[in-house]
Formats: C-alpha cells, sequence, structure tokens
C-alpha cells in the first residue's frame, strides 16, 4: 500500500524539518519545495495527494500559489498562516483552501487537519446519517441526537448545525455559513453567529452533562465541527 | 558695539559670514584704476594666464583689448566665449553671454569694464549684476573697474575733473571684493602714452576726455584711487582682527543719520554721509520722512533714485511718516542712539527764520543737544528769500478750481439777493462762510482762490463804491483787509491740519494692517495658510494679484494650493531666479525687468522661503516707497512666520523621535528580560532530552516535554503581549464587533487558562446569559490579563471570583477580584499606565498588560477602574461596558 504523498512548501528550514519528521513518522511520503515556484513544479511531478502550503513565501504571495494550484487541480490545501491575519484566510479560504493552520500550531492538530483534508468527500451530504464522536444527525427526520438522547434545536440552529456537518471537520468560513442558511444578502447575521452557536453548544453541554467541544470557533474566519479523528 | 569697545557677537556672526560665504561664493578680484589707459586690462589677463599655468579652468567673458596687440596676445590659449547676440528694434547688438558662462561652470571667467550697462533684453540691466550672480553660482570672477565708476567717489571724480561719469558700481560690490588691487601708473607716464597712441578713448569720449587727463586731474585721481585701497585693506584688516578677537582700536558708538528728499542735493548728502561713516567705520541711517506732501512725478522719481542710492550704499533705510520733519529727526536719533547728523544748508527765510521756528538746521542744533550736526558745504550759495512767503502746496489740479470757482459764483449770487436785507458789510460773513467751507473740503489753493475770489467780487459788486475797486469808507476798506487776512490764514491752517490729517492716515493704515497681518499669521496653523493669508493681505491692500510660492524641503519652488492664477513658465522663470539669487527680479527692477511681475524672495532668518510674485496694475510704472517699505515688511513678517511653523514642526518631530526612543529603550529592557525567562526553561528542559538516559526515562521524557510545551506557550504570549502593544498604540485596530453571550467567554476563558491556573479555581456569580456586543478576541485578551494577575498578585489558596453586573439600559459590569495584598494606597489609577510595575512586586513583566486592558476596554466605549474590595483583603478590577440592547433581528432567531 502506498502511502500517502504530502507535498510541503515552505521556505523556513526548521518548520520544513518539523513537519517532515512529524509527518513522516506518522506514515506519510513527505515532499518538500522552498519556493512557490518550486512548489509548483513539484506538484506536476510527484502529484501529492495534499499540500500543505505556508503562505510568507519568497517568490509568490500564498494567494497566487493556491490559484495557480487550483488551475488544473482539486488537490487538498492546507495553509500555514500567522495569527491576526483574518482576511488573508478568509481569502484563502475563498480562493480554493481547504484548511488552515495558525502558526505557533501543534502536530496533533496539524494531523487531525490533515486526515480530515484526506478523506475523500465522503459526501456528507448524500448519506442520510452523519456522525461525529456523540453527535448524530439524521438528515431525513432533521433530527439531532447527542449519545442517542434527542436535542432540540430551532430550525436555525439545525440549518447552522448542517452547514457545519457537510464540511465536517473542516473550517466552514463565515459566509459560506450565512449563504447556506439565510442567502447571499444577509449580511447582519454575521454579528450574531457566535451566539447562535454559543446556543448549540450550550444544548450540546446540556445533553452531554458536560463540556462538549464539538463547535469550535475560528475568530475571524469561520466555525468548525469536530470529527472524531481529531483531539 | 557695546560701550567697553568689544565685539558683539552680531559682529562676530557678521564677520563670520562674510568670510564663510566668501568660501561658498566665487571670489572677486578687482583691477583698479585711476583712469582708462593705465593697463587693467593687461594686468588682469596676466593674472590669469598665472592661473591657467596652475591648472585653473579660466575663460574670458568679456576682454576688451580695443585691437591692442599685446593684450590681444595674452588672451591665446584662454577660452574666449562669444558674445551673445541680441536683436533690438532690428539692430545686432552684442552683449556677454551669461547663461553659457553659467552652464559651462569655469573655475574663473574675466569680465572686463565691471560698470558697464548691458543692453536691453538682457537679463540684468548692469554688468555688475551679472557679476553677481556669476559669483553666486561659485565662479571666481577678474573685472577692471576705474574710480571714476566707484559710486562714492562719483562726485569726488567730477569734481576733481568735471566730467560727470554716468555709469556707477555701487560700493557693496566692490566692499565684498576679495581682492582689489590698483594698476597704477604715473601721471607722466600715462601722458607719455597717450601721446604715443596707446591708450583707447572711444571716439565719442576723445574729447570729454581731454578734459580728464590733465596732470593736476591725474594727480588727484591717483591720490583718490590709492586712498580707496588704502580704506578698503583698513576694513579687511577690522574683519581679520574681530574673527581673531584680536582688540584693537574700535571705534564705534558712532552712529550717522542723513535726511532723505526729494531734493537732488539729497544725492550729494548721501554720498558724503557715506563717506563719513565708512572712515569712522560706524553705521549710518538713511532716514525719509515722509510729511504726507504729494510729489510730482518727477520729485517721486528723484526720491526713489535717492533712497535706491542710499540702500546701494548700505545704509539703513528707515522710513518714518510726520509731518515735522525735525520731530521726526529728533526721535529716529534718540531711539537709534544717533551720535552726528548730517545735513545741507538751509535757505533762510525771513519770516520763518524770525517768526516761526526757525530753518530746518536752527530747530535740530536748538532740540537735539547729544547730537552732532553737521553742514555740508553747498554747491551753490544758498538762496535767500528775503520776504518771500513759503507758498504752501498750490498744485492741486484743476478740477477743484474750478468747481470752486461756480460754487463761489453762486455765492456771489446769494449775496446780492441777501444785499437789500442785510447791507453790505454783513455780506463779509457769508462770504467768510463760503470760503471756509472751501477750506474744510478742500485744500489750501481753492481756499486761497476762494478767498481772492470773494475779496474782489465784494469790492467790486457790493462794496461803495459799486463797480470799482476802490473802497470809499475806511471801516470798509479795514474789513475787506482784515476779512482777506482771516481767509487766507484759514486756508493756511486747513491746509496743514489736511497734511496732518493724511500722515496720520497713512500712519494708522498702515499700523492696523500691521496688526491685522500679524495677527492673522500668528494664527497660521501651516505653511498653506500663512501664504493664504499674506496673498489675500496683498491683494485687499494693493488691488493686485499676488502669487506665493513656498519652497519645499528639496528647496524647489511650488505654487501654493489657494493661489489662484497659474504662473506662466516665464513668470515662474523670474520667481526662481529671484529665489535662488535672493534678490528681487522682474518689474521695476533691474533684473529681467520685461517680465510683467514682480517677484520678491521671501528672506527669512535662515535663507529664503519663498517667493511673491506681485501683478501690478497695467497703468503702474514703479511702486511708490510707501508701497515696497510694506510689502517688504509684510513679506519678511510672514517670512519669520513660516520659519517658525517650519521650527515647531521640526521640533515636534524630534519630542516624538525623543519619546519614542525612550519607548524603545524600556521596552528593550523589560522584554529582554520577559523573554529570557522562558528560553531558559526551553534551553533547559529540551538539553536535558537530548540526554540520553533523561529521554529514556518516560516520567522525566513526560515532565520534560511538557515543561517545553509550556515554556513556549509562554514565550508566545509575550511576543502576542508586544504585538498588541504596538497595534492598540498605532491606533489603526478596529474592534471586530459581533454579539455573544457572556457565559460563553467565561467558558472560552476557563479552557484557556486551565494550565495557568494550576487547579485554582474561579467563582462566577451573577448573570451570564446576558448579550454583550464587543471584539470577543479582544475581550478575552482583556479578561485573561486580569485573571492572570489575580493569580499572580492575589494569595495562591485564595479565592478568584468573577461577578456579572447587568443595569439594562445602562451597563454592564465585569468584576474580577482576588483575595490578597492588594493595591498599594494612591497608585489605583496609575497601574493602568505603559510600564507601570507597583513598587515591591515580583520581578517579570514588562508592565503594559493593564494598559492594554484599558486601551481595548476604551475602545469599547467603557472605562476599567481598580480598587481594593472593602469585605477582604485584596483588589477589585471593575470593567464596565455601556449596555446595548440586543436587536431584534436577533431576539427572533433566538426563540
Amino acid at each position: 500500500m502506498t502511502l500517502p504523498k504530502i507535498l510541503v512548501i515552505d521556505d523556513e528550514p526548521s518548520i520544513s524539518k518539523l513537519l517532515k519528521h512529524s509527518l513522516t513518522s506518522n506514515g506519510f511520503e513527505v515532499f518538500e519545495a522552498a519556493t512557490g515556484n518550486e512548489g509548483i513544479q513539484r506538484m506536476i511531478e510527484k502529484r501529492p495527494d495534499l499540500i500543505i502550503l505556508d503562505f510568507g513565501l519568497p517568490d509568490l504571495t500564498g494567494l497566487e500559489v493556491l490559484h495557480k494550484i487550483r488551475e488544473w487541480s482539486k488537490t487538498p490545501v492546507i495553509f500555514l498562516t500567522v495569527r491576526d491575519s483574518d482576511e488573508d484566510k478568509v481569502a484563502a479560504l475563498d480562493g480554493g483552501a481547504d484548511d488552515y493552520l495558525t502558526k505557533p500550531f501543534s502536530v496533533p492538530e496539524l494531523l487531525a487537519r490533515i486526515r480530515v483534508g484526506l478523506r475523500h468527500s465522503q459526501l456528507s451530504e448524500d448519506l442520510p446519517l452523519f456522525t461525529a464522536g456523540p453527535l448524530e444527525i439524521d438528515r431525513s427526520g432533521h433530527l439531532v441526537r447527542i449519545n442517542g438522547r434527542e436535542v432540540k434545536l430551532t430550525s436555525t440552529e439545525y440549518l447552522l448545525l448542517a452547514v457545519l456537518a457537510k464540511h465536517a471537520g473542516k473550517v466552514v468560513p463565515h459566509r459560506t455559513i450565512l449563504n447556506d442558511v439565510w442567502g447571499p444578502n444577509s449580511v447582519e447575521h454575521n454579528h450574531y453567529l457566535r451566539v447562535y452557536f454559543g446556543q448549540i453548544r450550550k444544548k450540546f453541554d446540556a445533553a452531554l452533562e458536560g463540556s462538549s467541544e464539538l463547535i469550535t470557533t475560528e475568530s475571524g474566519v469561520g466555525y468548525r465541527l469536530k470529527t472524531n479523528l481529531s483531539d | 558695539m557695546s560701550p567697553s569697545g568689544r565685539r558683539t557677537p552680531d559682529e562676530l556672526l557678521e564677520a563670520l559670514n562674510r568670510t564663510s560665504a566668501s568660501e561658498r561664493r566665487g571670489k572677486l578680484r578687482i583691477f583698479l584704476g585711476m583712469c582708462p589707459g593705465v593697463g587693467k586690462t593687461y594686468a588682469m589677463l596676466e593674472a590669469a594666464r598665472q592661473q591657467l599655468v596652475r591648472g585653473v579652468k579660466v575663460v574670458a567673458g568679456v576682454v576688451e583689448t580695443h585691437g591692442r596687440k599685446e593684450t590681444e596676445a595674452l588672451l591665446e590659449g584662454l577660452n574666449n566665449i562669444p558674445k551673445k547676440e541680441t536683436r533690438y528694434k532690428d539692430t545686432p547688438l552684442y552683449e556677454m553671454d551669461l547663461d553659457r558662462i553659467l552652464r559651462e561652470k569655469p573655475d574663473l571667467v574675466l569680465v572686463d569694464e565691471l560698470a558697464h550697462t548691458n543692453v536691453p533684453e538682457s537679463r540684468h540691466a548692469k554688468r555688475y549684476q551679472d557679476v553677481q550672480e556669476l559669483l553666486s553660482a561659485g565662479i571666481d570672477v577678474y573685472t577692471t573697474v576705474n574710480i571714476q565708476h566707484i559710486e562714492s567717489r562719483n562726485d569726488q571724480v567730477a569734481q576733481i575733473t568735471g566730467v560727470l561719469v554716468r555709469e556707477t558700481v555701487p560700493d557693496s560690490i566692490i566692499d565684498n571684493a576679495d581682492q582689489i588691487e590698483v594698476v597704477d601708473l604715473s601721471p607722466d607716464e600715462l601722458l607719455q602714452r597717450l601721446k604715443e597712441g596707446k591708450v583707447y578713448l572711444g571716439d565719442r569720449a576723445a574729447r570729454a576726455m581731454e578734459g580728464f587727463f590733465k596732470e593736476e586731474h591725474l594727480l588727484a585721481l591717483r591720490e583718490l584711487a590709492l586712498r580707496f585701497v588704502a580704506e578698503k585693506v583698513d576694513l579687511d584688516l577690522h574683519a581679520h582682527m574681530t574673527i581673531k578677537g584680536i582688540e584693537g582700536p574700535w571705534n564705534t558708538t558712532e552712529r550717522l543719520l542723513v535726511a532723505v528728499s526729494h531734493s537732488p542735493y539729497s544725492a550729494r548728502l548721501i554720498r558724503t554721509t557715506r563717506r563719513m561713516a565708512h572712515s569712522l567705520e560706524a553705521p549710518w541711517i538713511a532716514l525719509y520722512v515722509n510729511t504726507g506732501q504729494s510729489l510730482s512725478k518727477e520729485d517721486e522719481e528723484t526720491l526713489q533714485k535717492n533712497i535706491t542710492l542710499a540702500r546701494e550704499l548700505a545704509a539703513e533705510v528707515i522710513t518714518i511718516a510726520d509731518n515735522d520733519i525735525a520731530g521726526a529727526i529728533r526721535k529716529v536719533s534718540y531711539d537709534r542712539n544717533v551720535t552726528q547728523i548730517i545735513m545741507g544748508r538751509p535757505d533762510r527765510r525771513f519770516f520763518r527764520d524770525l517768526f516761526g521756528q526757525g530753518s530746518l538746521l536752527d530747530k535740530l542744533v536748538r532740540d537735539t543737544s547729544k547730537v552732532d550736526v553737521h553742514v555740508i558745504r553747498a554747491e551753490r550759495k544758498p538762496r535767500y528769500h528775503g520776504f518771500a512767503l513759503k507758498w504752501p502746496e498750490l498744485k492741486s489740479g484743476f478740477i477743484p478750481y474750478y468747481n470752486t470757482a461756480w460754487f463761489m459764483v453762486a455765492v456771489s449770487f446769494l449775496c446780492r439777493g441777501l444785499l437789500e436785507v442785510t447791507g453790505y458789510r454783513a455780506l463779509g460773513s457769508v462770504f467768510l462762510l463760503a470760503i471756509l467751507a472751501v477750506a474744510t473740503l478742500s485744500t489750501a489753493g481753492p481756499t486761497l482762490f476762494a478767498a481772492i475770489f470773494s475779496a474782489v467780487v465784494w469790492n467790486f459788486f457790493f462794496i461803495p463804491p459799486v463797480w470799482t475797486f476802490t473802497i470809499a469808507a475806511p471801516e470798509d476798506f479795514m474789513m475787506v483787509a482784515s476779512f482777506f487776512v482771516a481767509a487766507l490764514a484759514g486756508g493756511l491752517l486747513t491746509s496743514r491740519i489736511r497734511r496732518q490729517e493724511l500722515v496720520l492716515e497713512i500712519r494708522e493704515s498702515e499700523t492696523r494692517l500691521l496688526y491685522e497681518l500679524v495677527k492673522n499669521l500668528t494664527r497660521a496653523r501651516d505653511d498653506e495658510e500663512a501664504a493664504t493669508i499674506l496673498s489675500n493681505k496683498i491683494q485687499r491692500q494693493f488691488k493686485a494679484g499676488a502669487v506665493v510660492l513656498l519652497a519645499d524641503k528639496e528647496r524647489k519652488l511650488r505654487a501654493s494650493k489657494s493661489s489662484g492664477r497659474q504662473l506662466s513658465e516665464n513668470e515662474f522663470a523670474v520667481a526662481q531666479w529671484a529665489f535662488e539669487n535672493g534678490k528681487a527680479a522682474g518689474w521695476s527692477t533691474q533684473t529681467l525687468s520685461a517680465s510683467p511681475c514682480l517677484s520678491l524672495p521671501m528672506k527669512g532668518e535662515t535663507g529664503v522661503v519663498g517667493v511673491v510674485v506681485f501683478f501690478p496694475q497695467p497703468s503702474q510704472k514703479a511702486l511708490g516707497v510707501e508701497t515696497e517699505n510694506f510689502l517688504e515688511t509684510i513679506i519678511a513678517q510672514t517670512a519669520i512666520v513660516l520659519e517658525r511653523l517650519e521650527f515647531r514642526e521640526a521640533a515636534e518631530a524630534t519630542k516624538l523621535y525623543k519619546e519614542s526612543e525612550k519607548i524603545h529603550q524600556i521596552l528593550l529592557n523589560s522584554v529582554s528580560h520577559e523573554l529570557r525567562t522562558p528560553i531558559t526553561a526551553l534551553i533547559g528542559s529540551a538539553s536535558a532530552l537530548s540526554d540520553e538516559r533523561t529521554v529514556n526515562d518516560p516520567v522525566a521524557r513526560k515532565a520534560l516535554t511538557q515543561e517545553v510545551v509550556g515554556a513556549a506557550r509562554r514565550l508566545d504570549r509575550v511576543v502576542e503581549n508586544l504585538l498588541d502593544v504596538s497595534r492598540l498604540e498605532k491606533g489603526t485596530l478596529q474592534l471586530k464587533k459581533e454579539w455573544f453571550e457572556l457565559g460563553e467567554l467565561f467558558d472560552i476563558l476557563h479552557s484557556e487558562l486551565r494550565d495557568d491556573l494550576r487547579g485554582r479555581i474561579i467563582r462566577l456569580k451573577g448573570e451570564t446569559s446576558v448579550l454583550v456586543e464587543g471584539d470577543f478576541q479582544l475581550l478575552d485578551q482583556a479578561l485573561t490579563q486580569l485573571i492572570l494577575n489575580a493569580v499572580k498578585y492575589g494569595k495562591s489558596d485564595g479565592q478568584i471570583e468573577i461577578a456579572c453586573e447587568v443595569h439594562e439600559g445602562s451597563y454592564v459590569r465585569i468584576k474580577v477580584r482576588d483575595e490578597g495584598p492588594g493595591i498599594p494606597k494612591g497608585l489605583e489609577d496609575q497601574l493602568f499606565e505603559k510600564f507601570f510595575r507597583a513598587p515591591g512586586t515580583p520581578a517579570g513583566g514588562v508592565g503594559l498588560g493593564l494598559s492594554i486592558v484599558k486601551n481595548i476596554i476604551e475602545l469599547h466605549g467603557g472605562n476599567v477602574t481598580a480598587r481594593n474590595r472593602h469585605d477582604v483583603s485584596g483588589a477589585e478590577f471593575e470593567i464596565e461596558l455601556p449596555y446595548k440592547s440586543a436587536p431584534p433581528a436577533l431576539r427572533e432567531a433566538l426563540k
């Protein structure tokens, strides 16, 4: 069985090294590139299954590389970025990236995202039943269960959860959420998202009788439903 | 200079300026001759050749060889710049090509005949101005000039030889020359050369020059030339001694003053004063007293010429408005510590000397006892006017007389009507009233006319015997006579009052304008505003256009944004020249006079800061003295204000820079400490892990690895903190506002701070379900800081409490309480200052935490306060945020 191939495009040798070592010891085959152009070449040569792209490259901007990749490939891309660059993150996600990691990151986090990225979109949409840890979503009946117990969600809350479930494990940008739930012209709800998800979280916590930590807030970018492959 | 005789700082500076200015400027070397033919050009060429041998780049700008072969031979090898041809009324004229020389940038240029007048259409009217421009550009100049051309000696030469030379060079040029040498020839030798035909005189000058070349003349001229140079040497010595700080026989508590008027005689007085001042090495003042008298055009021009002359001869020109000339002189003398007044012999007038206060001289001598008064010998004998009276100005133009005539005719008819009622005697009062009316409304001339007219009419038509000029009754005669005297007196007095009024008006308006201008200027916040104020003032005052050009940091001129008018390329070029050379140019000056506009450089203390381009009315030919003065004053004022604004900007920038330097220093110090601690832990733990035994021990391995991660996270937090500070400081931070439940914030805090809390419990009280709008991350940060502080400074086993209070419609309060020593008294406010650490606090920490909290909360429109608790010992930090009720859409969706 061939190991999944990951291409790391990063100009920082220390980060490259770290990634190579930790990914290799976790069962991946790793290729490296230090510049955007090199990365694109390597991608053509090696046809990786996933690309980790650092945004601070010397020759091209992360977005430029992303666009080039996306010109003829659907390979999942996870990009590395710094804190407080929310606009960049949103732009990248809009530009075709699948997920991101903020530096400094921990390797377990990275691995979780990689696994999510590699999962060939098992069209979570098609399956009538969606599971992620204690969470169960019954799409046909619009029912949500935690550990078997039904949780009563408002229709808005259900829709919100459904969007996250559609992209389970990946970060869903605000815009996508708003588009799917309210339609393209509903900007104001952007400011209320945290409250809505807060309500959902409270209900999950009550059902679990503890802290659920199923839904993470990616501040300034979007929300993410954690799947049980993460820690 | 101070009474002790030592140099004042100003003088030292001036001397230094003279020396240092000459380093940047080109050096001027003058070859002075007593008359034409002594061999100046030859000497100049010889000196130039010496320089050429040394490798200096020499060009001949203009050298008049007059066909002499020996002179021409010397020109060989020197780059002779061909003359520039200009056309004037279809005639080709040739003049030195100034621009070409400037372009070629030689080290040295030869310019013959310094006093030469340039052809019209040249940039400058006179060649010496060309030389000045060359010197400003850093090019050395050798030039020749005769003693008769030197301004201050011009009249003496005329006296000696009987020939008046009109082309003159101002003394200031000669004074600032670096080297001056006399090309000397004994009169015998010169006459010999003349006989041999070796002296070029110029065709038309030949006969006139015959007067020049008499032996006694030549002797006198020679002496004049040698004396002149000796004086200059003396002056240089003085300057040299000043710099070296050598004490010398300074002479100088002297100051001279000469009154300038429109009399042509004034010029002579001015030159004499200059000579005296020069030999005394004293400063001198040329004073013009504006008595309100209106002057004819020629007089105005003569006055202007005299003032310009005084200025060129380096006098301090003062203009003052006053009716009383003697009084004005007295005032200025007193104010400026004048020690000697120079004046000419006055004419004698009988009545004035007997009954009046006497001539100007008498008045001065009487009133100013501390001042010497020098009376300069006259060119002609003083006129004795005998019984003649000084007529007041009678020239008022035709119209007032015309109107007065008609008025008086009307009055006469009125009298005819009144004759039956009042009798002929009373008519005198009617006429008198009429005359007084004229006096109030008009000047002396028409009043006098009215008086005469009335007398005649009254006599002829009304006083018996009527229709004759005889007066029968003696009392009638006395009546008419006294009437006439009264009328005259009335008229004369009125004209005097009118003049005084005028003078006062002038003074008042000047002062007022200046006051307004200065008031407005001091309120100007930037240079654009100042420029606008100035141009508006000029436009309003002179009803002429004005554009102000300001110099930017690269010393380039640009129009101020407010100027309405765009300058054409030519106009801009004139302004550029004025700016670079620091001199007025354009209309009514000697440089580029064909231009329709006048460019005046704005000179401040440090140099030229801009140019004012003045567009006179098309009918104007020249600026009057008053106008010139006024323009000069307001431009100088504005220049100073502009400089001040510049200085202020620079000072502020420096202040900011210093402050940021200080902050940098503090930051560096505390940051390096803050960073060092976790780094130590990192290196320590990581290096320990590289040890064989340790890495194989699972317990040690786990502990150390955790330590590494923990230290690294702390490091991360310090870095983030610093970045936050800079972002908050810059003020560019924008809140990412969203609505959330307070409870959620606390939940997140709880999980984030699990490690830092080390098992400590936080008690949550109050209504945590309230909805709040704000930047989640920033508020997270603020509360994190407060909680961490509570952990750090509170008792290690004490309880930490967070309480929420909601007052609907007004506020939301979050209080973080700890148990511990609390806050030192009086420091509750200071705690929030940047870099503040309460004395006695454990080391570690940059001191920025609370200031960040304050910034964040204030950005949200709230405030944060610290105090000690009442119930137990401990601190309480209270965040108050303005209450906002949740928007309906949100409340809808929550249902």
